[in-house]
């Protein structure tokens, strides 16, 4: 409970009046001092007591229009103030806008005398992704004297996840040609009864005439094959390249922003395969951050936030398993084969071999690596990379494969995101060619599906341009 | 009550109940002091009027303090000073549960006169610094105590 300047001018009389007593010598304006105080206490207590009953007897609710929404993008939040009888003074609950968000301060309902009932609305907009908490709205009772002023919480809070600007319009394909494939039902290398689809692909000749997808062919108008694959249960790891190169972009249609994108949807597949997922991403300084797979809500929440998060520069590396230890037997332990701790130490305590020399000074090959020394079982490992670094990219996949595993990598060709790259639209062909047969080098490899990221519409004029130019000559 | 702050000046809580009171003081003050208790009675009801109505008791006690003789046994001053309590109780009847307070304030002030009147023959500084403990002292230790009872349950809401 707050005073206001009246209850210490009351305060004041009062014990002016007691000084006064004193210097007259009459005992008759301590009655006066008597009177101010006890009336305070008196006003004081009943105050309280109206407060109390009166947030007791208020219901309060929190309403925003949408509980997801995207960053920046306008929610309308509606504050309903109920009382369970009429009162016969005015009622003004606050709701406060959350901390951080932009738009309008927040909002006040104020339910009149002998109503029951108020709603009052205000806007706001939330720049960071994440979870964010309506603050609880209050009631602030003032007594009609103006001496007191109190303020109770009132009702619950209410929740608003926001989530990153996505890209609009996603393109993966090979070629400039979208894949029609489902990337949740996995290869097991092996068909047999009690098969489920796994990939849509264009007809070759040799395949199967039962296996021709008619729905396919006659949306596509070209002929595809439907390719049928046992289930079984695979470990996916998603290595997701975060560096400062990934930062190119319009706002809101980074590299980074379609790589989480990417990622965020295979993590989805995963999830509704129950699959263990586990993400490995490199930051700009070469920084490794991973965390062991797992098939569980949580994992897959933490994955899910990691993602939203995502940003380009360094991170902490996954080093909570490693401890600095002393001596040249604790030393040759840890870098001995099967100690977990081998692959972060060896580059750093090992001798230097020459392909190991260069996965160490390649922090991308590193994290394509983590996951394969950690993890037994059938590991699918999705590379989620720009061709920035071609060679480094080339060498991750391959250190990702092992055995019966695949990998496949989702590539941002870097032309597709440069600022002003489609300037030049033969020059930019030109790039996309080359990293068309990049594309295709990786694909070619055994065990290995190469697919393009980009924004539709860029690619859709990198080759419209130039289909157009051919038909022109 | 209502939620809206206070601003500007204090507005008077001039209340038909309130009349009543004044009109007591008024005739107590004529039984002690003729037309100057007069005067004085309606003084306080001018300030009764403008501004609320505990300056105006505060104002009355001096007033009745001043038309009487310093000699004036307390009893004697019973009925004006019933006047003036009943201005103060007056006001507690916006509250919710006005009765309650009225009980509480009518308590308070008959230990109030009580306390006085027994502890003004020991010396009016012994008294003072009793009712000051009593009658300010108490209060602002509940309002320290419920401050910090809130900051409690809001730490507790956070």
């Amino acid at each position: 409970m707050q005073v206001t300047e009246r209850y210490w001018a009351a305060v004041g009389t009062a014990v002016a009046l007691a000084g006064l007593a004193v210097l007259a010598d009459r005992a008759v304006l301590l009655w006066g001092t008597a009177a101010v105080g006890g009336w305070l206490l008196a006003r004081q207590v009943a105050v309280r007591r109206s407060a109390a009953a009166t947030a007791d007897a208020l219901t309060t609710t929190l309403l925003p229009d949408r509980v997801r929404v995207r960053a920046d993008a306008p929610v309308a939040v509606t504050l309903v103030a109920r009382l369970d009888e009429p009162a016969g003074h005015p009622v003004a609950v606050e709701a406060p806008a959350p901390v951080g968000a932009t738009g309008d301060d927040g909002a006040t309902a104020t339910i009149a005398p002998g109503e029951r009932e108020a709603s009052a609305t205000y806007e706001c907009a939330f720049p960071f992704s994440g979870r964010h908490a309506l603050p609880r709205p209050t009631v602030e009772v003032t007594d009609a004297g103006g001496w007191f002023r109190t303020t109770e919480a009132a009702g619950v809070t209410a929740e608003v996840v926001v989530d990153p600007r996505r890209p609009r319009a996603v393109h993966v394909g090979r070629g400039g040609d979208a894949v029609a494939a489902t990337y949740g039902d996995h290869r097991a290398g092996r068909s047999g009864a009690g098969t489920v689809p796994a990939e849509v692909r264009r007809y070759v000749p040799g395949d199967d005439v039962r296996h021709i997808d008619w729905a396919a062919t006659a949306r596509l108008d070209e002929v595809y094959v439907r390719e049928y694959e046992a289930e079984t249960d695979r470990t996916t790891a998603i290595v997701v390249d975060a560096g400062p190169h990934m930062a190119v972009g319009p706002p809101g249609e980074t590299k980074l922003d379609f790589a989480a994108h990417v990622a965020l949807t295979l993590l989805e597949v995963a999830a509704d395969h129950r699959d263990p997922v586990g993400l490995y991403t490199v930051g700009g300084d070469g920084e490794l951050r991973w965390d062991r797979p797992a098939a569980t809500r949580a994992q897959y929440a933490a994955v899910r936030d990691r993602l939203r998060a995502l940003e380009t520069g360094g991170r902490r590396a996954g080093t909570d398993q490693v401890r600095r230890r002393r001596g040249a037997g604790q030393r040759a332990a840890l870098l001995a084969d099967g100690s977990p701790f081998a692959p972060a130490l060896r580059p750093l305590l090992g001798p230097p071999r020459e392909r190991r020399a260069r996965f160490r000074d390649d922090p991308l090959v590193e994290t394509a690596r983590v996951p394969l020394r950690e993890l037994g079982g059938t590991v699918w490992t999705a590379i989620v990379a720009d061709d920035t670094d071609r060679a480094a990219v080339a060498d991750a996949v391959r250190a990702a494969r092992r055995g019966n595993d695949r990998v496949t990598a989702f590539l941002l060709p870097d032309v597709l995101f440069e600022p002003g790259g489609l300037a030049d639209v033969e020059a930019a062909y030109e790039a996309y060619r080359d990293f068309e047969t990049f594309r295709r080098g990786l694909d070619r490899m055994e065990g290995v599906t190469a697919l393009e990221v980009g924004p539709a519409d860029r690619i859709e004029a990198v080759l419209g341009a130039r289909r157009r130019g051919v038909s022109g000559t | 009550m209502s939620a809206a702050r206070p601003v500007g000046l204090a507005r008077g809580d001039a209340t038909p109940a309130g009349a009543a009171g004044l009109a007591v003081l008024a005739a107590g003050l004529w039984w002690l002091a003729g037309p100057v208790g007069l005067l004085a009675a309606a003084a306080v009801g001018a300030l009764w009027v403008a501004v609320p109505a505990v300056y105006a008791v505060g104002a009355g006690h001096v007033l009745l303090a001043a038309v009487t003789a310093a000699g004036t046994p307390l009893p004697a001053l019973l009925p004006a000073e019933a006047g003036l309590l009943w201005l103060l109780l007056a006001t507690g009847l916006d509250l919710p549960g006005s009765p309650a307070v009225l009980a509480g304030g009518l308590g308070a002030a008959a230990v109030g006169v009580g306390l006085v009147a027994w502890l003004a023959p020991s010396g009016v500084a012994w008294a003072a610094v009793v009712v000051l403990a009593l009658f300010v002292g108490v209060p602002l230790g509940g309002l320290g105590l419920d401050r910090l009872v809130e900051r409690i349950e809001g730490g507790a809401d956070g």
